[in-house]
């Protein structure tokens, strides 16, 4: 019992805490964005420090793990953002001698996902937890490769037919999707540090069925959300069945009109 | 690009983007437990998502609701199906439930696709976000090189 208390107040009450703090930076008061800013950064530290606090609780492997990759995951982002903002965009932010060393750490950081994978040495994250492979990781990396494969192959063919002149990132989309899916059958048919042939075919079937069930609650939520609005907005009266606007509303859309025109009053 | 051309891109895009889920499915030889796993598993992600996906869309309702003169209905209609989905969810995976996978009871479960929908949508959100940064990265350089 006192496990079970220790594990709802050190771990689950710090994911709610991060995700009512993920929800506030939808509402538009800056006061409450800031709010719900501490609430992630304190709710998630406790979130990701929960493997060293409640090490017994099963949940707690997932934060191990989440911090297992968090350098992997850093080094994409951070190369990514340089390789970006290092470009020919309105936003410049980095000197375009910079863009190598972004692709770099994105290949780097792709690597390092992929070696602490295929090698259990000292110096790469641990992907063990409680004497086993952390049950997570069999979750996440073919999630992570089949997701990758899907939108990257969709994406290259989107942007070929959308968008004008854009073959070489086409191209490019696809390579790495196509890095990504031989990665995936490489993993079906050889063994590596932490799953065998049979393992990694299980976690794969596991993580489409994943997937399409993600889609699938992803899609009749929205439909539902949809479907709620519209049924409210349709028994709203139609813009002619409306009253004529009052005083205070006149005035209202006056100020408006004044402040987005500008100039002075006489003119 | 017309209407019509338009539709069939995003028709043949949307097969793309599960082509490489159905090519695993077939060459990885499943087993009748694979595949009664994989059925909990679907169920379980499905619950999940539209469950937690509806009260994160009844936070949005403020949002909303301001826009308008704060109706109560919409709210009252998105919370009956983010409830329904919590009842589906314990019905379902209390003892005996067909959705209860290595787990001892309906709590535990419930916990454990909590923890398990982190773990995918985290890893669905870096595949998203290296997809945009890569096309990015490749527009980018292409403007460059003209230049």
């Amino acid at each position: 019992m006192q496990d079970e208390i220790r594990a709802a107040l050190l771990l689950w009450i710090p994911l709610a805490i991060a995700s009512l703090g993920m929800a506030m930076q939808f509402r538009r008061q800056h006061s409450l964005q800031n709010l719900g800013k501490g609430f992630l950064i304190l709710g998630g530290s406790l979130y990701l420090a929960s493997f060293l606090t409640v090490p017994e609780s099963p949940s707690a492997a997932s934060s191990a793990l989440i911090v297992a990759i968090l350098p992997a995951l850093l080094l994409i982002f951070v190369g990514l953002y340089i390789a970006t903002f290092a470009g020919d965009i309105p936003v410049k932010r980095f000197n375009r001698k910079l863009r190598p060393l972004g692709l770099l750490l994105f290949i780097s950081g792709l690597a390092l996902l992929e070696a602490m994978n295929w090698y259990d040495e000292k110096w790469l994250p641990s992907l063990h937890w409680e004497g086993e492979t952390n049950k997570y990781w069999l979750i996440f990396r073919p999630t992570f490769l089949l997701g990758m494969s899907s939108i990257l192959f969709c994406s290259s063919y989107v942007i070929k037919h959308m968008g004008e002149n854009r073959n070489d990132a086409s191209r490019n989309l696809f390579l790495l999707g196509a890095f990504s899916f031989g990665f995936l059958l490489l993993g079906l048919y050889t063994d590596n540090a932490y799953t065998t042939t049979d393992q990694f075919s299980t976690s794969v079937w596991l993580a489409t069925s994943d997937l399409f069930g993600i889609l699938a609650g992803l899609g009749l939520s929205i439909i539902v959300f949809t479907l709620a609005i519209l049924q409210y907005e349709r028994k709203r009266p139609g813009l002619g069945n409306l009253p004529p606007p009052s005083n205070e509303q006149l005035e209202l859309a006056a100020d408006v009109i004044r402040k987005n025109l500008g100039g002075e009053e006489n003119e | 690009m017309s209407e019509s051309p338009k539709q069939r891109v995003m028709l043949i895009a949307g097969f793309i983007l599960i082509l490489p889920s159905l090519v695993l499915v077939i060459i990885s030889s499943s087993s009748d437990s694979d595949l009664s796993r994989g059925f909990a598993r679907f169920a379980n992600a499905f619950l999940t998502t539209y469950t937690l996906t509806s009260i994160f869309f009844i936070v949005n309702m403020f949002r909303y609701s301001k826009s308008r003169n704060e109706p109560k209905a919409p709210w009252i209609g998105m919370s009956y199906a983010a409830i329904l989905g919590v009842i589906a969810s314990i019905a379902l995976t209390s003892q005996g439930g067909f959705l209860l996978e290595d787990n001892s009871g309906s709590r535990a479960q419930i916990l454990t696709n909590v923890v398990h929908f982190i773990v995918t949508a985290l890893a669905v959100m870096v595949a998203i976000v290296i997809m945009i940064f890569v096309a990015f990265v490749n527009i980018t350089s292409r403007n460059q090189n003209k230049q």
